[in-house]
């Protein structure tokens, strides 16, 4: 018997991208805080306490180094793309996992974080920065995205893997994907 | 206040202390993010999800559980720590205690865990 091909709901999506976005700002956090220490105990210029702290505090701040690089995260944001992009999207030949990710994200209305963004642009995907939150999102790629043309129509814009649209759906307003050509596909 | 020669001011020991409290802080709340989120794929009924999503997050737990929070901070607490006790001759409440100075519940946390329980007395309410 074949397995329902079930994706996580928006919502579960939004918590899961929430709390892998919380993991690695705490471990940021963390490690800001380890090379100020750092930072604090070399600028001290004085022997005594430096011969006691600096090393550890050295050690510290390079395993916090060592064990970020995204090495730790890229995994858990991969499974979750891969997951959205493969079982909420119909293939269409030529695409990529990118721009089917893209187009579920759109299509579910999900804008997600910056460093979700960053996270899984080290994992090997590329997310627009039309669906990344627009307080997140890079300024020079802030335009929005779409504005009308003189026909009135949306035109996408700074959405590079969903060029292919020429006329989005609204957001949010969920794209079928069966049964035809999702709406918003260009015909050729 | 007799400060022995060497030993960190108040100041310093302070700002040093809030600093590995904050880092320690930041590890908890990223190890918390990890565990809240594996939960979330493992209670799924969708089954799908379960597939697609709980070996990464597992494995993502089980890598972070490795080097769980206090150790990647130990070695840095445990100078501080000890440069009390070495350069002040006090045992790290009484130097607490004499000073008047309290520090923050994280770094009382991360203190306790490498066998160095602070007081109540001397952690800030």
């Amino acid at each position: 018997m074949p397995l329902p091909q079930n994706t996580v709901t928006k919502e579960e999506f939004e918590a899961l991208m929430g709390y892998i976005t919380l993991e690695k700002q705490g471990f940021d956090d963390a490690k800001g805080y380890a090379n100020s220490g750092l930072q604090y105990v070399v600028l001290m210029q004085r022997v005594t306490p430096e011969v006691d702290l600096v090393t550890p505090h050295a050690a510290q701040y390079l395993n916090l180094e060592t064990v970020d690089n995204y090495s730790n995260f890229t995994a858990i944001a991969n499974s979750l793309n891969t997951h959205v992009a493969t079982r909420g999207t119909t293939a269409i030949p030529g695409e990529t996992l990118s721009t089917r990710l893209n187009r579920w994200l759109w299509c579910q209305g999900v804008r997600v974080t910056r460093v979700y963004h960053d996270i899984s642009a080290a994992a090997g995907w590329t997310i627009d920065w039309c669906n990344v939150r627009s307080d997140d999102a890079d300024p020079d790629s802030q335009m929005g995205p779409y504005v009308l043309d003189e026909d009135g129509n949306p035109i996408a814009i700074g959405c590079t893997a969903l060029s292919p649209y020429k006329n989005p759906p609204p957001l949010g307003s969920g794209c079928p994907t069966s049964g035809g050509t999702p709406i918003g596909t260009k015909s050729p | 206040m007799y400060q022995p020669s060497g030993l960190l001011t108040d100041q310093e020991f302070m700002l040093l202390q809030g600093l590995l409290g904050s880092g320690y802080d930041g590890l908890v709340r990223c190890q918390e993010s990890l565990e809240t989120g594996l939960l979330v794929v493992t209670y799924s009924s969708n089954v799908s999800v379960e597939i697609d999503m709980l070996y990464a997050f597992e494995a993502n737990a089980n890598e972070v559980n490795t080097f769980l929070a206090k150790d990647l901070m130990a070695k840095a607490t445990l100078s501080l720590l000890r440069h009390v006790e070495n350069r002040g001759g006090q045992e790290i409440n009484d130097y607490l205690y004499a000073r008047q100075m309290k520090v923050t519940r994280r770094f009382a946390e991360l203190s306790s865990g490498l066998g160095y329980a602070i007081e109540p007395d001397n952690i800030e309410a």
